[in-house]
């Protein structure tokens, strides 16, 4: 269930629209468990990478900060048909998700 | 000492009297006004269930009824005065149409496949007879004459999973939503149809209208009062507008964002009744059903949209 996301790539003229979302908790750590009183242990992801055809495009370090399922867009510039589009994420807990996607 | 409480008790003497002058006043002002207004239900309006969507009251319904329409009115949805008339149909053609909506499809595209392949006949008994999917959501809820009740694609659910499963997929649980939302999505953009001409189902939808202008709870708010023009309904109601009743249900389940879940419309209904400081019911509740019958009456003809996000 956690590691389920789906990306989803639009090229126009060059310039690749992507969208990422990711199916993830991201529990920040201080929140408190209404029944019990304790805290929730943090589960976020800590590290988002892009890569273009095996090589690193985009990195990006979060915290607990961003919202339950996060959503991710961005544009990539100077792409060819065909190349390749990874996307690689990795929680604090050691988890990890990836997808992959080839521009069109 | 002595002469406080001598005076105290003089202070609590006159007050006393005061009091009974302005209860008898009170009483004298507020009869008749008691007398004349009926405080159980919400005055009703005419809804003919064959119009469907197109009996809409609030005369909004010219504003959201296609995707031409809506993208024709683009410019009202800026203006914060009159957003609440496109109903939330401008959120269907977001150009990122992409949320965790499309993941709960997935996932119940999955629990489907997989309990088929464990269980055989759990499709044939979600389809009521039929292993193909598609476009059975959209007469939804409808009459089982096999069990005897009107069923919700929910209530199917439940029903087929404890039947051929031998499984609880509770109604508003989140995997009874997403194979609802799946169920719903293989029914995009067909138009809803349901009966409620005669028979049980008509019966489901005289009580679902009797809901709707009921009042209950401590704010004494039926439905009627937030929904049906002359009311609420256009103005601002805390930091919201409320919008037409008409064409709701073509969108549930929906992802919820500021819930973070997919939600069933009971799970909808319960939030109404607990800002409504009434006591909610459990999802897949008689009165919920009856209430989703009416509804769903108000959205005949309306194409449906899962998933969606709200």
């Amino acid at each position: 269930m956690s590691n389920t996301m789906k990306v989803r790539v639009k090229n126009k003229n060059g310039v690749v629209d992507v969208k990422v979302i990711i199916n993830h908790p991201m529990e920040n750590g201080l929140r408190l468990n209404p029944q019990s009183g304790n805290k929730i242990p943090a589960h976020f992801i800590n590290q988002f990478i892009i890569l273009v055809n095996g090589q690193e495009a985009l990195v990006s370090r979060c915290t607990g900060g961003l919202s339950k399922n996060p959503f991710y867009g961005f544009k990539l510039s100077d792409m060819k048909p065909n190349d390749r589009i990874t996307v690689n994420w990795t929680d604090n807990t050691g988890q990890s998700g990836s997808a992959d996607a080839v521009v069109n | 000492m002595l002469s406080l409480s001598s005076s105290l008790r003089n202070r609590g003497r006159i007050m006393k009297i005061l009091t009974l002058i302005a209860v008898t006043a009170l009483h004298a002002i507020s009869y008749p006004a008691l007398a004349e207004t009926d405080f159980n239900t919400h005055p009703r309006f005419d809804i003919d269930p064959k119009l469907g969507v197109a009996g809409d009251f609030s005369g909004t319904y010219k504003y959201w009824k296609d995707t031409q329409a809506i993208e024709q009115f683009a410019s009202i949805q800026t203006n914060s005065d009159n957003e609440w008339k496109m109903n939330g149909k401008n959120m269907d053609i977001v150009e990122d149409d992409f949320h965790p909506g499309h993941l709960a499809v997935d996932e119940g595209e999955k629990l489907v496949n997989l309990w088929e392949h464990r269980e055989a006949g759990f499709k044939s008994c979600l389809g009521a007879g039929t292993t193909t999917l598609e476009g059975i959501a959209a007469n939804y809820p409808m009459y089982d004459a096999k069990l005897g009740k009107v069923l919700t694609l929910e209530a199917r659910i439940e029903h087929c999973a404890k039947k051929v499963l031998w499984q609880n997929f509770k109604q508003g649980s989140p995997v009874n939503a997403s194979i609802a939302l799946y169920l719903k999505s293989l029914s995009d953009g067909l138009p809803i149809q349901i009966d409620v001409d005669s028979g049980p189902m008509k019966e489901a939808y005289l009580r679902g209208e009797t809901l709707f202008y009921k009042r209950i709870g401590q704010l004494n708010f039926a439905c009627a009062s937030c929904h049906t023009p002359g009311s609420i309904m256009g103005n601002r109601l805390r930091g919201e507008v409320p919008s037409t009743p008409f064409g709701d249900v073509s969108h549930y389940p929906t992802y919820r964002s500021p819930v973070g879940e997919v939600e069933v419309l009971h799970k909808r209904f319960m939030r109404c009744l607990k800002q409504m400081r009434a006591k909610p019911l459990k999802p897949g509740d008689p009165a919920y059903v009856d209430l989703e019958v009416f509804y769903t009456s108000m959205s005949n003809g309306y194409p449906i949209k899962a998933p969606s996000i709200r």
